[in-house]
């Protein structure tokens, strides 16, 4: 999983733990609270300026692509439901309806706006941290020792498993299942008949990672030390705290002026 | 065996945290991971609506082959697959917790590698039907708190098709799928005979 | 240094044991080579070593003890004796379980406890041991499989053991890759003094190195001496194929001044050289290539053509995978593809299968377009055998496994069972039908998955590296198996890193270097190229490299033709010596 790429922007310079308190966190509730079209979209321009200000390579742009349809997908849940407004289109049946109005389309284009927000923000949180920095982030928020562990490891694996698939998926067509036509129920048997193999590749490998562990001393008693622990710097202090007063401030104003 | 037939000893028994715990959690999350990658190439699909969540159908199976350490990993799994398509587990907190309890649910109430009597199947499947539901309830929840959309709607449609593309698939697949692994599991030793490990 | 007493184990499940009672002793500074047929007890003899057994692997028992450097073994958890003995393990990727080298290599102290500065200090010495200071930022996944391993080797340096146990390290490796794993290995053990326990399969390239042999098989010590005299024992030479510079000195009665088998191609030529003053410097006509060559019909058709292929994974890469590629398969051909790895061999072959596009120029199969014909038509053609047939695997029984591929077809009940029965008799896996595939042995898999390929009856087959991590008993089964699926009329072509099987089996050899083909020719041809062939990293199997030695200018490819000729040599000078004196 190649999301991070090395750079010299100053969130590159954070702490993981810092960048995810302000990316995965913080900045995360505002929208959350926000319900006005119009301070969403600023909030979402000032996140694509941020996100340029980091200079992702074009490839990873791409991937706005796959997030922006699913927001898009999620938000059509809202014609399913009457929230006001002027109706243009209205059907029924029975329990279900479907309904075009103008609170359904405000509702909607607030929970696009939302979500793009949210990946915004967590792309930048991806994009400038490197795996090991991210699970060091994470131990900061005092996950257990097994847990952090477990994840690096994943993430380790993760690129492997994509190799592993394709392998099998290869194989499969190899032996004449062709994964695009057929019925639902053709198309299910084989699907599992990719899951199988996939299942077993992996539940192989368990004993060997298991061993390899082991071998490297996982499950001792004695306290561990940190080869690579980098420290909270006075750009993380000063990034933190004014993130929790940036929240602070507009939780308040949200409080009184109903933005 | 008695000690007398049989001089040969044992290992020592582990206390705590060891390495195929976390390999559990690990090869959980991987195969979880996996099944979602390969459902993007493979749209096994009723008009533009997801028909089968493949992932439903091995939850319950980790759940009860690596006890609580397979439900965690169906976590990490699910986190994992999230981050490559840029969406913040934070914004999730109940789906992941649901993901966590379709495993967690089937797994501490049913406790057999091998599916051998009638019975057993009934238990098996109501487990994981009880697993699902209650899974599916946690992701409408989150659907409604932190995605905010209405209620009624979330109820209506969201959730009365996860019981086709979870609840159903699961109940139908799982039990396939676990019967087809339970020889390998069995013989192979993976199996974890205790929910704690 | 490690010292078994009355030691056995087996499984809690099993009534036979994994390891009969044995007592073993080994010295400090010895390097012990293990060896022994597949499933015999090699691992878990290395597994006694480092504690993985009894105290790892579920429901294993035992009996006795073993010490290792004054600790009992039994008695301690094996993540506490990682000071002591240090492990590699088969699978260069999946034992390496952090993100880059240098994180892989502090892992296992940070586990310890041990203080960053004398982390810092250990780093330092184990970079200039294992010479990896290059690779220590680089990520594990950009690594070759022999610097994969590489790694896994120095990550043990750094717990300072004592003793080094190596369980197949170099099974799955390219033949680089064994080599840069094995001098690593011998520059530990010469220059550092570790006790180093190695288990491997490869006699070839390991006996020359170790001081003392052991032969393990079904679960017994059946042989433990110098590497010299392995093959003196009746019971050895039974179970193992002898490498094939014992096997050429025992046919031609060399033997060295100590009384034991020359190991290398130095010592046999030595020796011979000392048998006979004058080197033969007689040139041999080689004959067996018309045999090899002849059972393609003068009028076959070229079955598989391509035609100025090229290819590369990404739209923006700047160099292509393939570069323009012409090949022609005739139909009936036995062809070998060798070349390192990355040189672009399996691209190749995946072209063929369909399973990649050309970027531009053509894929021709009986003259027709490749993309022309669907999945279910292209497999009656073209079959793929992959590497690891782990992969492929859907059935719960061998033979619903094999008859799977021909259900997708949708043939007749009667038709599948036939052909079902056919194939398996064919591959000697008809014992096992009702077996699941997955508790099957390496060798046994590999057959089921040609097997299901094969049923298919694909006039093309083309294997992946079928012979790799297979003892060499299987292996020459293997090689065996394949060489008649070729006389039943099958088009085969070989992807191999083993120059040994290609030298014996293959007619016609293909090599292929930075996506091109570098030489397509008869197999006696290519591999007179001796030094050039070097340039694409390959390594002449050791008959070749002896027949060179001895000045010919014509190798013989196997043991067989050496004997052959050598004798015939013999007999010319004989002669003429007696022509001289009469």
């Amino acid at each position: 999983m190649q999301l991070y790429y090395p750079s010299n922007s100053i969130i590159h310079y954070m702490h993981g733990f810092t960048k995810i308190m302000i990316f995965g966190i913080l900045l995360t509730l505002v929208p959350l609270f926000m319900e006005q079209p119009v301070s969403l979209l600023v909030l979402l321009l000032a996140c694509s300026g941020l996100f340029i200000y980091i200079r992702p390579p074009k490839t990873h742009l791409l991937l706005l692509i796959p997030v922006g349809m699913l927001a898009v997908m999620m938000s059509l849940t809202y014609f399913f439901a009457d929230m006001g407004g002027q109706v243009y289109v209205h059907a029924e049946w029975g329990y279900w309806m479907f309904q075009i109005s103008s609170g359904n389309v405000l509702f909607a284009i607030t929970f696009i706006l939302r979500m793009m927000i949210w990946s915004l923000l967590f792309f930048i949180l991806l994009f400038t941290t490197s795996p090991e920095d991210l699970v060091i982030g994470l131990k900061r928020f005092g996950l257990p020792e097994f847990l952090t562990l477990a994840v690096s490891l994943a993430l380790r694996y993760w690129s492997l498993m994509i190799f592993d698939v394709k392998t099998v998926m290869d194989a499969q067509y190899c032996r004449g299942v062709d994964f695009r036509s057929g019925g639902i129920l053709t198309r299910t048997k084989r699907f599992a008949s990719l899951l199988i193999p996939v299942l077993f590749v992996f539940l192989k490998r368990f004993r060997t990672t298991s061993f390899a562990l082991t071998l490297k001393g996982v499950g001792r008693k004695n306290k561990r030390t940190y080869y690579y622990n980098p420290r909270l710097s006075a750009i993380d202090n000063w990034a933190i705290s004014s993130a929790v007063l940036l929240t602070a401030v507009w939780l308040t104003l949200q409080w009184f002026y109903k933005l | 065996m008695t000690q007398l037939s049989n001089p040969m000893q044992r290992g020592m028994a582990q206390k705590n945290i060891s390495a195929r715990h976390i390999v559990a959690i690990v090869i959980s999350a991987l195969i979880y991971g996996a099944t979602i990658y390969i459902s993007r190439y493979f749209p096994i699909k009723i008009g533009t609506v997801q028909a089968i969540y493949p992932a439903a159908v091995f939850a319950p199976l980790f759940g009860i082959w690596f006890g609580l350490w397979g439900s965690a990993g169906l976590v990490v799994g699910n986190v994992l697959s999230m981050l490559v398509v840029g969406m913040n587990p934070a914004v999730y907190p109940l789906a992941l917790l649901a993901q966590f309890a379709m495993g967690f649910i089937p797994g501490v109430m049913f406790r057999k590698v091998k599916l051998e009597s009638m019975k057993d199947r009934v238990h098996f499947i109501l487990v994981v039907i009880l697993g699902m539901v209650a899974g599916t309830v946690l992701v409408a929840l989150n659907l409604i708190l932190f995605q905010k959309v209405p209620a009624n709607v979330v109820w209506s449609t969201v959730w009365a098709w996860m019981q086709v593309s979870n609840t159903l698939t699961a109940a139908i697949l799982s039990p396939l799928l676990f019967t087809w692994m339970s020889d390998y599991m069995n013989k192979s030793g993976l199996f974890f005979k205790r929910f704690w490990g | 240094m490690i010292r078994f007493d009355n030691y056995s184990c087996r499984y809690e499940s099993s009534k036979e044991p994994l390891l009969h009672t044995l007592n073993l002793q080994i010295n400090p500074g010895e390097f012990v080579f293990v060896t022994g047929p597949s499933g015999g007890g090699k691992s878990t003899l290395c597994f006694s070593i480092n504690g993985l057994i009894p105290n790892e692997m579920e429901g294993s028992l035992y009996e006795g003890s073993v010490t290792v450097d004054g600790i009992n073994v039994q008695q301690t958890f094996p993540y506490d004796l990682v000071s002591v003995v240090g492990t590699v393990l088969q699978d260069p990727e999946w034992q390496l379980v952090r993100g880059t080298v240098k994180e892989e290599l502090t892992f296992a102290l940070e586990n310890m406890g041990v203080s960053v500065e004398e982390i810092d200090r250990r780093l330092a010495q184990v970079a200039e041991q294992v010479q990896i200071k290059p690779l220590l930022l680089r990520s594990s996944l950009e690594l070759s499989g022999g610097q994969k391993q590489r790694v896994a080797i120095a990550a043990c340096l750094m717990m300072q053991p004592k003793v080094i146990v190596l369980d197949e390290p170099t099974a799955e490796l390219d033949p680089m890759g064994k080599e840069m794993v094995m001098e690593t290995i011998c520059e530990l053990h010469r220059q550092w003094g570790y006790t180093v326990v190695f288990v491997d399969h490869n006699l070839d390239v390991t006996l020359p190195h170790a001081d003392r042999v052991i032969v393990v098989a079904n679960g017994r010590i059946i042989a433990d001496t110098p590497p010299a005299r392995v093959f003196d024992q009746q019971a050895v030479r039974e179970l193992l194929p002898m490498p094939q510079i014992v096997d050429l000195s025992r046919q031609l009665g060399v033997r060295r001044s100590d009384g034991g088998d020359p190991l290398t191609v130095a010592e046999l030529e030595e020796e011979l050289g000392k048998r006979r003053e004058n080197k033969a410097q007689l040139d041999w006509e080689g004959s067996g290539q018309s045999y090899r060559y002849g059972r393609i019909a003068a009028d076959a058709q070229p079955i598989i053509e391509l035609k100025q292929v090229r290819f590369k994974y990404k739209k923006h890469d700047t160099d292509l995978t393939i570069k323009p590629v012409d090949l022609r398969i005739m139909q009936g051909e036995f062809t070998a593809i060798i070349g390192h790895n990355g040189a672009g061999k399996s691209t190749l072959c995946k072209l063929i299968t369909g399973l990649l596009k050309p970027s531009s120029g053509e894929v021709l199969i009986h003259g027709k377009l490749a993309n022309s014909y669907g999945a279910e038509q292209r497999v009656r053609h073209v079959g793929f055998v992959f590497q690891n047939p782990d992969f492929q695997f859907v059935r719960r029984t061998v033979y619903d496994e094999v008859a799977y591929g021909l259900h997708i077809q949708r043939l007749k009940a009667e038709e599948i069972d036939a052909r079902v029965r056919q194939v398996t008799k064919l591959l000697n896996i008809d014992s096992y039908l009702h077996e699941h595939p997955h508790f099957l042995s390496r060798g046994e898999r590999r057959r089921v998955a040609i097997a299901s390929i094969l049923a298919l009856e694909p006039e093309v087959i083309i294997l992946d590296e079928p012979t790799t991590g297979l003892d060499s008993l299987r292996c020459q089964e293997m090689m065996s198996y394949i060489r008649k699926l070729w006389q039943k009329g099958h088009t085969i072509i070989l992807l191999t890193h083993d120059m040994r099987v290609v030298a014996d089996y293959v007619p016609r050899t293909i090599v292929m270097s930075g996506g091109h083909i570098q030489w397509d020719a008869p197999t006696r041809d290519i591999f007179a190229k001796k030094e050039k062939l070097h340039r694409h990293q390959i390594t002449l199997p050791p008959v070749v490299e002896l027949s060179y030695a001895l000045g010919w200018s014509e190798p013989a490819l196997s043991s067989d033709e050496f004997i052959t000729h050598i004798h015939s040599v013999e007999g010319v000078m004989e002669t003429a010596a007696e022509g001289v004196l009469g």
